[in-house]
């Protein structure tokens, strides 16, 4: 799970999951009434030169490639070192990137193979060839606790000789060969479905072991602060390798890579130098992007009021694009107490629930469609359509804003004979700032009419998953204010960590349902192993049938988030990454 | 007519007049009500908070009159974008981000600024008036005692411990075993906690003056034992204090309600208060003026009657001291 936007995360959804999939055309979304420009294509034919200057509010989590794991960190992530597999802008499809070609999986699905380009070198103090051996000690690196990457185990676990848990050294994975300088093969214990598409992780992108063992000693690896680059750009350094171009709050400068090939990318890289400004607040930095002392927003969405004036004002509404994210946002049901353990009374709740209000707290239709399941449409055929599309729902109501008789239906079936809930008081855990916290009114408002009184305590969102909702023994009844982000476009990497109950841990738990339903589970493992990319797709569009119907977590907004450029500068917004802009396709105009 | 004869008629008119001026006996009330008539501003002062307190009390009736219960949401009224719309004819004082009635909800929130301002200063001066009275009275180690406990607690930073009490009681089921509940219990503990301290310093003040006067000394030569010359002898002489300084902390606890509500510690949602639609309004003060508007200003409006009140009633206690 990629951590969302900050300013998002700091309001909503949190985490974000994680999958893979190889393929896959681009189911690109839909509907909505009030929109601002559609998503564009990447325009061509750039000019070379000129700065782009991206604001933000917040930093990045870890400038280091194999620790990053963050949306906005993976805007500098991806243009500055080479991953395997990337993306290109609008493309939820993979493309080799360090690679030559794409992976070939043999018939087993237990032996992926890969074979890279020749000719790429690292920026300095390196300045050598990359070779598989680097990519192999980037993979190792992340089960050592002292990088602390966020999903080696979730991905690359299922490699032959992983650990299974991170230590406190570089292990040595017998299951990752490299026969020679250009091949790199994986053995895996098991098939696995999305592994073609974890390939895309900045974990792969290469670290020489050489230069990078003597910063991953020690409790806290400093590799971050010498890193070196493959791709177009690097953070500025000193000739000794010593980033100088990170002020950690304050700013991030990129420049060229000397040592990269044009000819081995297809990153046109227009412009030259690269400067992300840290700390603004929102209102003003949108301002600044407005009147053209900057280029594009980095982690926070421009606020409500501004997206209005925006998208209402004739001369700027093509300055916004909206990009569908990968995820949902829902409302996860403790259904391991009462009254949530009783599968109607979870019912009642998602028929009464009125979704319009709820996203009316986020900015309305503008902030995406209302969600009747949990594969998003940006999926498209990965999983969305199999699930069935914008058609599957099986709670609905007029305007989807709740449905009273339905909802006093199901108490019924419940046992609750007036149709009433007459149990006790439930406890739902919330933001205490907007818009999560409005959200959490307007789900207690919602239940209130079923009769079930909420008690609602708030907190920090960050303390609502790590205190609370995070943590079974602390659990709530209601998490009104959850919700997921997919690391790709695999529908595994969207449900499992939220709704396998093997999942389930006693902290960072992110199965906030605690959903422990056998067949679902069951259904979760066959999926898994499924390496025929229609089929896996199809099973996993079934089981995101099957939670929905089991009412564990009830989903509410499919979002788009917004990015707004300079009229200075082109466009070009990461599908696969929730609209981060991609300053590798940008130019000055 | 002699001059001497005039001069009589003089005099004798003299004693006619003086006899004309009735001699009337006043207890102090009286004197107070007569000097707290002529305080114009203070009768109006007065006259708003018997009009807020009436509101408070009918605050059900009149939003159910307008059909418009303080938690129902009205999304019509919000924009495709959920901005809320302001004042029009159904929706007096506009909605707010969830499209709930304003106009209900300022009204519900009078309730919850009135008892906070109401048991609120009644806990902390009851507190403050026996602590300061015993203090004051029995000087010596409980003096020092409860003296330096009052130090003590002014030397917090007032917000600081407000909050610190109210965050330690606003999660899960309370503090103290569960005595105090997240909500209107924890404000009025977290406020008791720090006002009683001011009370309690002023009345042993008093005290140890009282303490040497001749009559409790005639009380104390006749036997009474020290809990009748406390309650009975010293206490009474108290009133002027006591009544003037909890007409001035009532305000005091209101903005004190308002500001634990604000940074989100207080008054728990659902429940209307001005201080949480205050900190609600930041967020979208660019858009929907009246959402903070119409609180703000009622909260404005409730302080500075308390306010005014209190000085009118302080001035008609103590005329000595002008202000």
């Amino acid at each position: 799970m990629r951590r969302r936007n900050a300013v998002v995360a700091a309001t909503a959804a949190g985490v974000l999951a994680l999958v893979a999939a190889g393929c896959g055309g681009g189911g690109n979304s839909s509907s909505s009434g009030v929109q601002g420009a559609s998503h564009s294509l990447v325009q061509s034919g750039g000019k070379k030169g000129g700065t782009i200057t991206v604001l933000s509010n917040g930093d990045v989590d870890h400038l280091d490639p194999g620790a990053a794991y963050y949306q906005f960190t993976y805007a500098i992530t991806y243009v500055t070192q080479r991953p395997l597999l990337a993306y290109k802008p609008n493309s939820i499809q993979p493309t080799p990137d360090l690679a030559a070609s794409m992976p070939t999986v043999s018939k087993d699905g237990k032996t992926v193979t890969v074979h890279i380009r020749h000719g790429i070198k690292f920026s300095p103090p390196v300045n050598r060839e990359v070779t598989s051996a680097d990519v192999k000690y980037a993979i190792e690196r992340g089960f050592d606790a002292a990088v602390g990457n966020g999903y080696a185990g979730a991905y690359f676990g299922v490699i032959k000789g992983a650990p299974t848990k991170i230590g406190n050294t570089v292990p040595s994975i017998s299951g990752i060969q490299t026969p020679n300088k250009y091949t790199i093969i994986f053995k895996l214990a098991k098939p696995s479905g999305i592994f073609v598409s974890a390939l895309q992780e900045p974990l792969t992108a290469p670290v020489p072991a050489e230069y990078a063992r003597k910063f991953d000693q020690g409790k806290s690896s400093s590799y971050g602060d010498h890193q070196v680059a493959t791709g177009p750009y690097m953070v500025q350094n000193n000739a000794a390798g010593k980033i100088t171009g990170y002020t950690p709050g304050r700013q991030i400068v990129l420049v060229r890579n000397p040592n990269w090939n044009p000819k081995t990318s297809w990153r046109p890289a227009y412009a030259d130098k690269i400067l992300f400004k840290e700390g603004f607040d929102p209102t003003v930095a949108t301002k600044q992007i407005l009147n053209g002392e900057a280029d594009v927003n980095g982690d926070f969405p421009p606020p409500a009021a501004q997206l209005k004036s925006i998208t209402s004002n004739s001369s700027q509404k093509g300055q916004l694009e909206f990009t569908p994210t990968p995820g949902s946002r829902f409302v996860a049901l403790n259904t391991q107490k009462p009254p949530f353990n009783n599968k109607y009374v979870r019912m009642a709740v998602a028929y009464v629930l009125d979704r319009n209000s709820m996203r009316l707290t986020r900015g309305g239709a503008i902030d995406g469609d209302i969600a009747t399941h949990f594969i998003s449409p940006d999926f498209g055929s990965h999983g969305f359509n199999q699930a069935g599309g914008f058609g599957f729902n099986p709670f609905p109501s007029k305007n989807n804003s709740g449905d009273v008789a339905k909802a006093q239906a199901m108490l019924k079936k419940a046992g609750f004979k007036s149709g009433k809930y007459s149990g006790p008081q439930v406890t739902q855990v919330a933001d205490n700032s907007p818009p999560g916290s409005n959200t959490a009114a307007v789900v207690a408002n919602s239940l209130a009419k079923i009769g079930m009184k909420v008690k609602t305590i708030s907190v920090q969102h960050s303390a609502m998953y790590t205190r609370f909702c995070g943590v079974p023994k602390n659990a709530p009844n209601i998490c009104p204010n959850v919700g997921w982000i997919a690391d790709f476009h695999e529908p595994q990497a969207d449900l499992d960590a939220n709704f396998n109950g093997k999942n389930i841990l006693p902290a960072n738990n992110v199965n906030w349902s605690q959903l422990n339903d056998p067949k679902i589970n069951a259904l979760m493992e066959k999926a898994k192993v499924e390496l025929n990319s229609e089929k896996r797709w199809s099973e996993w569009g079934q089981i995101d049938k099957l939670i929905t119907e089991s009412a564990a977590a009830i989903p509410w907004i499919w979002e788009k988030s917004p990015t707004l450029y300079s009229t200075k500068v082109t466009h070009a917004s990461e599908l696969w990454n929730g609209g981060e802009p991609d300053v590798s396709f940008m130019s000055v105009k | 007519m002699s001059a001497v004869r005039e001069e009589e008629q003089l005099h004798r008119e003299g004693a006619a007049d003086f006899v004309a001026i009735e001699i009337v006996g006043r207890t102090p009330w009286q004197l107070f009500w007569v000097r707290f008539r002529k305080d114009r501003v203070a009768f109006v002062a007065l006259g708003f908070i018997v009009l807020l307190i009436l509101v408070a009390i009918l605050a059900g009736p009149i939003t159910s009159v307008l059909g418009h219960p303080p938690n129902a949401q009205y999304p019509n009224k919000l924009d495709l974008f959920g901005t809320p719309t302001g004042p029009s004819s159904g929706f007096l004082f506009g909605v707010d981000q969830i499209g709930r009635d304003v106009f209900s909800r300022v009204l519900y929130g009078a309730q919850v600024s009135l008892e906070v301002a109401l048991i609120a200063t009644a806990v902390s001066v009851s507190i403050g008036v026996v602590l300061g009275m015993v203090a004051g009275y029995f000087r010596g180690w409980v003096d020092t005692l409860i003296s330096r406990l009052i130090d003590v607690t002014l030397a917090f930073p007032i917000l600081l411990l407000a909050l610190g009490i109210a965050s330690a009681c606003s999660l899960g089921n309370g503090c103290v075993a569960g005595l105090v509940h997240p909500g209107l219990g924890t404000v009025i503990v977290a406020i008791v906690v720090i006002n009683w301290t001011y009370i309690g310093r002023i009345i042993r003040g008093q005290v140890l003056s009282l303490r040497e006067k001749e009559f409790i000394e005639a009380a104390r030569a006749g036997g009474a034992r020290s809990r009748t010359i406390i309650f009975r002898e010293i206490l009474p002489n108290l009133v002027a204090p006591i009544v003037v300084y909890s007409t001035l902390i009532i305000p005091q606890n209101i903005l004190l309600e308002a500001a634990l509500s604000y940074l989100g510690v207080g008054i728990q949602p659902p429940r209307a208060s001005w201080g949480q639609m205050l900190a609600d309004a930041t967020s979208i003060y660019s858009t929907a003026w009246w959402y903070f508007a119409f609180p703000g200003g009622a909260l404005l409006l409730t302080v500075l009657a308390f306010n005014l009140l209190g000085d009118g009633v302080r001035d008609a206690l103590d005329p000595r001291t002008t202000t």
